[in-house]
């Protein structure tokens, strides 16, 4: 008995030791890069916090730790703490982390004129390629921060410059779109057609292109062409430019289409 | 003495200490585990010296961030900078900033669970005075169209953020 007893509790102190070993191979001594993977799958948990935190202590130089640490505070409005990873990550590794710091003041932030620092200073960093952060062209997020302080004039020449980046056939169509709206705006309104048909030949179901047509045809007091470009806009309400984290510039709802229809 | 004999026996048993340690690591390290991986740093817990007790979430487990389960409004930021815009009091903000408010949407569409964060021009914490942030609650409160987002079809309770653009003094987005 008293040996049964005592293979038992060996068996169970293994067991404990063996449990924590593994959770602190886990945390402190398995390889940056796995625990990186383990951590960023599990984003906004506050394990994966402490893994950040730990692998931040461990390699203050490994800059995808403190890029990755940001994300869900920066995506929760929290910005404080997350732009404080991200500057940290920026700091260390501009190039890597510039272009998200840059989409981060644009599209989280509406920092326009800080968001166009940090597109240009990565612009300057790499002046034989054209840049892509967070996977969109350069050019366009600038068009985009000129379109958000409205100069609508240098957005105009960005949205082109990303069109001829891109090529008319790879180009998100949406470059078209702002192409359109910053001729609208500027009351050029046969570019504005011009530019909004283009994207329409691009891809036949931008309702963006249709409801900036009809506003425009209303504009220039050709209502039938209007009725007819504000149904097609209301035929692809359902293929509309959308991001599940934060509303477009030029993002149009049920509702801006109701209200153009209620002007005839 | 038979008892004091006992304990010497016991502490002086390498293997019961070796066991006794280790169980107290491994329940304390579990109960650790368990707390870090049920928290997320976008939590509000109900804080009964703020948060009105006529709004409860749906459920009693995860609220999840809006962009995991597809909440929003009807109409999008666009309608809710429409209705909120000619109400909005900047009394008590700094010139200049950014003003996110979170909230609880439950699964009915019903608001609750207020809590504001300020940052300047340089992305560092501004403290808000109370009274605003009432205002901004108050105010968030009046927005009646928000449509809970679902898993699987069934309407869940999460978390939404409006932010407010301060410049010169002025709201002059929010999105």
């Amino acid at each position: 008995m008293r040996v049964f007893l005592k293979f038992i509790k060996i068996f169970l102190a293994t067991v404990f030791t063996l449990y924590i070993g593994l959770i602190a191979y886990q945390l402190v001594f398995q390889s940056k890069e796995i625990r990186f993977k383990l951590a960023a799958g599990a984003q906004g948990n506050g394990l994966s916090q402490v893994m950040f935190g730990i692998l931040n202590w461990q390699h203050p130089e490994y800059d995808a730790a403190f890029f990755e640490r940001s994300v869900p505070f920066n995506k929760n409005g929290d910005y404080e703490t997350g732009f404080a990873y991200l500057n940290q990550a920026v700091e260390l590794n501009p190039l890597n982390h510039l272009g998200y710091r840059g989409y981060m003041k644009l599209r989280f932030l509406r920092d326009y004129n800080s968001a166009l620092a940090d597109f240009d200073r990565l612009d300057a960093m790499t002046p034989d390629i054209v840049d892509a952060p967070w996977g969109e062209d350069i050019d366009f997020l600038r068009g985009e921060c000129y379109y958000g302080l409205g100069d609508y004039s240098r957005a105009l020449k960005h949205f082109k410059q990303s069109i001829t980046n891109q090529g008319a056939e790879w180009v998100d169509v949406q470059a078209f779109v702002y192409v359109g709206l910053c001729h609208y705006n500027m009351q050029n309104y046969d570019e504005a057609i011009g530019a909004f048909k283009t994207g329409i030949e691009q891809y036949g179901n931008t309702c963006e292109a249709y409801y900036g047509l009809a506003k425009t045809y209303l504009k220039v007091g050709d209502t039938i062409s209007a009725q007819i470009n504000l149904q097609k806009a209301q035929d692809n309400i359902q293929y509309k430019y959308s991001d599940g984290y934060k509303e477009y510039l030029n993002e149009i709802y049920q509702e801006d289409l109701d209200d153009l229809k209620s002007k005839f | 003495m038979l008892l004091t004999i006992n304990e010497s026996f016991f502490l002086k048993s390498k293997l019961n200490i070796w066991l006794l340690v280790s169980f107290l690591i491994a329940g304390i390290l579990t109960l650790w585990l368990y707390f870090k991986l049920t928290e997320y740093v976008w939590d509000i817990s109900y804080d009964s010296a703020v948060d009105s007790e006529e709004f409860s979430p749906c459920g009693d487990y995860r609220i999840y961030p809006y962009y995991q389960v597809g909440t929003y409004y009807k109409g999008g930021e666009k309608a809710i900078k429409k209705k909120l815009l000619p109400k909005v009091n900047t009394e008590g903000l700094p010139p200049n900033g950014l003003l996110t408010v979170r909230f609880v949407v439950n699964c009915k569409g019903e608001t609750g669970y207020f809590r504001t964060k300020m940052t300047d021009v340089d992305i560092k914490e501004v403290v808000v005075p109370t009274s605003t942030s009432n205002h901004f609650y108050d105010i968030i409160s009046e927005l009646e169209d928000w449509i809970p987002g679902k898993i699987q079809g069934k309407p869940m309770d999460s978390y939404e953020q409006i932010v407010f653009k301060v410049e010169q003094g002025k709201i002059t987005d929010i999105f």
